[in-house]
């Protein structure tokens, strides 16, 4: 709670430092603010779980989960220390939207009302429409900011939809209610609570860019600045995959044989899809895009066993998931400091002559991605399948094989950067800026330390 | 006397009208307002619940929607606005830049 108070204070700041003409001190005024946030986030979690009104739960999933947003925020911002050069005038609204962001991030993870859920959806929405659309000048980012406006709105219609049968049923908003009364709307109105979940499952598989309903993704991942596109990869994708798992809980006893098996499709398609479409793909980030796409596959497997496990399964994927991504975010921005559009795989041809340090740390991260042994990503795939084995002995296949897959397009990148021959080379040197490769170095050491003792990250 | 199941049926036939046109459409503008009509079809249905069960939560929430949907409205003619500037058409199959 003091949290969400902070982050809202501190946006607010932001937004009137940027017209105060503060601009130099906003983004260490930002990392201060999320450093507090954080002590604040731990500070609460020892004493146990906040109820307000019904309306917000702060618990020990949501302390969970914030922790990972703020987290994963406070790396963005470092990079943003030198990242929003395309558009330094407004960088004071840009962190302000961001810390708005992170408001409806908390209040998308500790939702304990319908209502809650859909104004923290929305608030982490509509200030991200902004930021797609940050560099006005440039028609790729104007594309994807209209086809994300798009996209987000008309999901927001099916959810709601899916919210509004869901209340006739049940004739609540609040999650223990419906929980309680599942028995009895299944009884007297099974079509509206079938076609009701059915709906709000749909509109989050647009949220998480689940195939059939992901092919915004790639387009609004390669269009906006590198920077939105990182924060979008990671803190988003935390903030909705947090809220989809805590209604799945909540509502498990509604959700019967056929939305098991929508889902289990859901998550096979996308899967083996994005794999096979990653292989053909020539721009950098919307391989990294499909990679995401494919990444919200696999945990959308361990939704479908729920048992006490689940949740840290969740969790610590997203946290290795966000760690290797930003890594590789912080180093594209290194290599194309001035957010051209083209992010082509050109930028990494010969680069482990221009800089090895640089190099190996993509590797690393990419090996991570990948679920490479000795790295965490195999540990925390190896956890997912784990949830999956008794029940679902199919999809785990498929998650194997889509896998395996995967393996191809993310050693592209390596190969390019390790064996092309000096005359062919034709990646630029790094840009020099001492913040984003302490980014780099966080979460190269981070995944280093939980390759080796995975099980520190104990929840 | 229309029942809870009249109400069911006006606001779906309008929520599908909504979708078809965001399918449909190219205009920016008219793509704007499909997308309020589908929320305007759940507004109803809300109200029509809320009005079935003597239960004043879902006239709350219908609030909550419209005020959202105006702040969501106010970006989106933001964003093409932006777009009119660059390209001098709200045309959105124009915007085809981006594809492999």
């Amino acid at each position: 709670m003091k949290t969400l108070i902070l982050l809202f204070i501190s946006g607010i700041f932001s937004l009137f430092g940027g017209i105060f003409g503060m601009r130099k001190i906003l983004p260490y005024f930002a990392v201060i603010a999320l450093a507090t946030g954080i002590s604040y986030l731990v500070y609460d979690s020892n004493y146990g779980s906040e109820n307000l009104q019904f309306m917000l739960l702060f618990d020990h999933y949501s302390y969970l989960f914030t922790g990972i947003i703020l987290g994963v925020t406070l790396l963005v911002t470092l990079m943003s220390l030198k990242g929003l050069s395309y558009n330094p005038g407004s960088l004071g609204d840009m962190i302000g939207l961001i810390f708005f962001i992170l408001c409806g991030a908390i209040c998308m993870i500790s939702y304990n009302n319908m209502v809650m859920l859909f104004l923290g959806i929305e608030i982490l929405s509509i200030p991200l429409y902004v930021l797609v659309g940050s560099n006005k000048r440039n028609l790729y980012s104007n594309e994807s900011a209209l086809k994300y406006f798009l996209m987000g709105a008309f999901a927001t219609g099916f959810l709601l939809f899916g919210i509004a049968l869901i209340y006739g049923a049940t004739r609540s908003f609040d999650l223990d209610l419906i929980r309680s009364m599942s028995e009895t709307a299944l009884n007297a109105n099974p079509v509206w609570v079938n076609m009701g979940l059915l709906f709000i499952t749909i509109a989050f598989a647009f949220k998480l860019a689940a195939v059939p309903f992901h092919y915004w993704s790639p387009d609004v991942y390669q269009g906006s600045p590198t920077l939105v596109t990182a924060f979008m990869a990671t803190v988003v994708k935390t903030a909705g995959i947090a809220a989809f798992l805590k209604f799945v809980i909540y509502l498990s006893p509604m959700l019967g044989d056929s939305w098991h098996l929508i889902l289990s499709i859901i998550s096979a398609c996308t899967m083996l899809f994005a794999n096979i479409v990653a292989l053909k793909q020539t721009d950098f980030k919307r391989m990294l895009a499909y990679s995401s796409i494919s990444h919200v596959g696999y945990i959308l497997m361990a939704f479908l066993n729920l048992n006490a496990e689940t949740v840290s399964v969740v969790g610590f994927y997203l946290i290795i998931y966000s760690l290797a991504t930003i890594g590789i975010f912080a180093a594209l921005l290194l290599l194309n400091p001035d957010h051209n559009s083209d992010n082509g795989f050109d930028l990494f041809k010969g680069l482990s002559k221009r800089s090895p340090l640089l190099a190996a740390i993509i590797s690393i991260c990419l090996l991570s991605l990948a679920g490479i042994p000795p790295f965490p990503g195999f540990f925390a795939k190896y956890a997912v399948f784990k949830q999956t084995i008794e029940n679902d002995l199919w999809l785990l296949i498929l998650a194997i094989i889509s896998s395996a897959i995967s393996i191809y397009y993310y050693f592209r990148a390596i190969t390019l950067m390790y064996f092309t021959a000096e005359e062919e080379a034709t990646s630029p040197m790094p840009d020099k800026n001492i913040a984003g490769y302490m980014v780099i170095g966080f979460s190269v050491i981070a995944i280093l330390v939980l390759s080796l003792i995975p099980g520190i990250l104990n929840f | 006397m229309p029942g809870i199941d009249h109400y069911l049926w006006l606001s779906s036939i309008l929520f599908c009208i909504g979708v078809a046109g965001v399918l449909l459409r190219r205009n920016g503008i008219i793509l704007l307002m499909c997308i309020e009509l589908m929320l305007n079809a759940v507004n109803l249905l809300f109200t029509a619940f809320s009005t079935y069960y003597q239960d004043s939560a879902g006239q709350i929430f219908v609030f909550f929607i419209m005020v959202v949907a105006a702040a969501e409205v106010a970006v989106g003619l933001a964003i093409l606005v932006m777009i009119y500037r660059n390209t001098k058409s709200v045309d959105v199959s124009i915007m085809d830049k981006l594809k492999f």
